[in-house]
């Protein structure tokens, strides 16, 4: 008996560490870096309202006060730092952060622009998002702190490009925690809001759902389809998917051989999402599902169609076949 | 990786955890929260959970008025004399966004706004207005919001049962 509590101890810890630590290439965090950035990008040249939002001069509410005795805590540091924002200083800090969005999709020195991103991020945040007191954008500010972890610039980079002249090779494989941390908070996206609805007093039937196509967040064709007068049984029955679906994401995302499926519900729940409610942020979620796939298939897929007419592609193939026979 | 990496790995996904299920449990308002995470800024960072929470059976808009004199009183409700600012181009967002950063409701260690935060808009609407518009200076600004029942035929569908709530001057 002792004998197997301890296989099964060593066991459930040898699971443990290889769900949490694999080894693989690093191109579907490559591919996800590109598509936040491409993300980002398209959201800040949105918010190009500088001198409203991000001076002195517009609607100026920081989270924290500038401090009157020096800074010894984050709260005052973070007072200091948003301290009156001159419009050429807001002007300044908005470009710098759009040519580091440039730098991450590129992956031009793609670990100090994620840091230096992660660091103008949390100032916006409490500069100006935080007035928004929004899921998605303490979100964002998470996966940016891992994708700075993360080796998610070692290949489909201008750092990789520059490391081949130099004659220095891609790393074929290298840990990949950070991918799972990034697949981990995506499931628990979705089944924490599974989980809130199905104890939430406000999802208790399909009222909530049919009262946001015509709410503060609904497009025109929200308001379109409010206007249907759809019998409110269809909304009972939508949330019970909604909240199923949610729930069952965390299966899904994570079973090879049914994440197809819950690719193509996601994709479709978020695109209907984000077409009925004025809320684009969650569609950086799709393009993280590439996260869940096996790592060497994104790397063959990548290889096939991207890499193979070139000679560094062919030698890539030809080691990555190696290493896979080996 | 070396050893001293996977520890810090380690840590930081066991943090990461901790977070996320604390987020969780936030739902039910049960939270196992040291002191040192208990900050306003630390908090609530990873409860990302409760979405719509209230069935929405009310529509609301912030306006802004200015008065190109200064009034003896504070006018309760916008007044034929006063100027409609349109507060809505400084909000160049959705509704839902533009309302939600009018409302305060995301604002750190203010869980319940107050009237300080609508007088510090109105001088800064007054101060945008002013440079933008030299020709139609005002003296004072007054900021309502204006609430009546949502309607699935259109968002201002019933507007004309609008009441107004004073929120603030300068």
């Amino acid at each position: 008996v002792e004998l197997n509590l301890r296989d099964t101890v060593f066991s459930v810890a040898r699971r443990w560490d290889a769900f949490w630590f694999p080894v693989g290439p690093p191109h579907a965090l490559a591919v996800f870096r590109i598509f936040f950035g491409l993300f980002w990008l398209t959201r800040w040249i949105s918010l190009g309202h500088v001198k409203i939002l991000f001076s002195e001069d517009g609607l100026y509410f920081p989270a924290f006060p500038a401090p009157q005795s020096g800074i010894h805590d984050f709260e005052s540091f973070i007072g200091a730092l948003t301290a009156s924002p001159s419009l050429l200083q807001a002007w300044t800090l908005y470009l710098i952060t759009a040519a580091l969005l440039l730098f991450i999709i590129v992956g031009a020195f793609s670990r100090i622009a994620l840091l230096s991103f992660f660091l103008a991020d949390i100032y916006y945040y409490y500069l100006y998002f935080h007035l928004h007191g929004t899921s998605f954008d303490r979100l964002l500010l998470i996966i940016t702190f891992v994708l700075f972890l993360s080796p998610c610039g070692a290949v489909l980079s201008a750092d990789s490009w520059w490391a081949k002249r130099r004659g220095i090779k891609p790393p074929l494989r290298c840990s990949l925690w950070c991918q799972r941390i990034l697949c981990v908070q995506v499931a628990f996206l979705y089944f924490g809001t599974g989980i809130h609805k199905l104890t939430s007093e406000a999802w208790k039937n399909g009222d909530n759902l049919a009262a946001s196509f015509y709410g503060d967040y609904a497009t025109r064709l929200g308001f379109w389809i409010a206007r249907l007068n759809v019998p409110p049984g269809v909304f009972d029955v939508l949330t019970i998917f909604i909240v199923l679906f949610e729930l069952s994401m965390v299966i899904l995302l994570f079973h090879k051989r049914w994440q197809k499926w819950g690719f193509l519900c996601g994709s479709l729940f978020h695109l209907a999402n984000s077409s009925i409610l004025w809320i684009p942020e969650f569609l950086v979620i799709i393009p993280s599902y590439i996260l869940f796939i096996d790592p060497d298939i994104v790397r063959r897929f990548i290889e096939d169609h991207f890499e193979s007419n070139t000679e560094e592609g062919g030698v890539l193939k030809a080691e990555t076949t190696r290493e896979t026979l080996a | 990786m070396g050893r001293l990496q996977k520890l810090a790995a380690y840590l930081l996904i066991l943090g990461f955890l901790y977070a996320n299920i604390d987020g969780m449990l936030l739902s039910w308002h049960i939270r196992f929260t040291p002191t040192a995470w208990n900050r306003g800024y630390l908090s609530n960072f990873f409860y990302m959970y409760g979405v719509f929470l209230e069935v929405h059976r009310t529509n609301r808009e912030y306006v802004a008025f200015g008065s190109t004199a200064r009034l003896g009183e504070i006018p309760r409700a916008p007044t034929s004399g006063m100027m409609d600012l349109n507060l809505r181009q400084y909000y160049p967002q959705s509704h839902g966004e533009s309302n939600q950063r009018l409302s305060f409701a995301g604002y750190l260690n203010r869980p319940s706004c107050c009237n300080v935060e609508y007088d510090k808009l109105a001088f800064y609407i007054k101060r945008l207005h002013n440079i933008d518009k030299p020709q139609q200076q005002v003296q004072g600004v007054y900021i309502y919001v204006l609430y009546w029942p949502a309607s699935s035929q259109g968002y201002y569908a019933r507007v004309d049962e609008a009441e107004v709530e004073f929120l603030g001057w300068n």
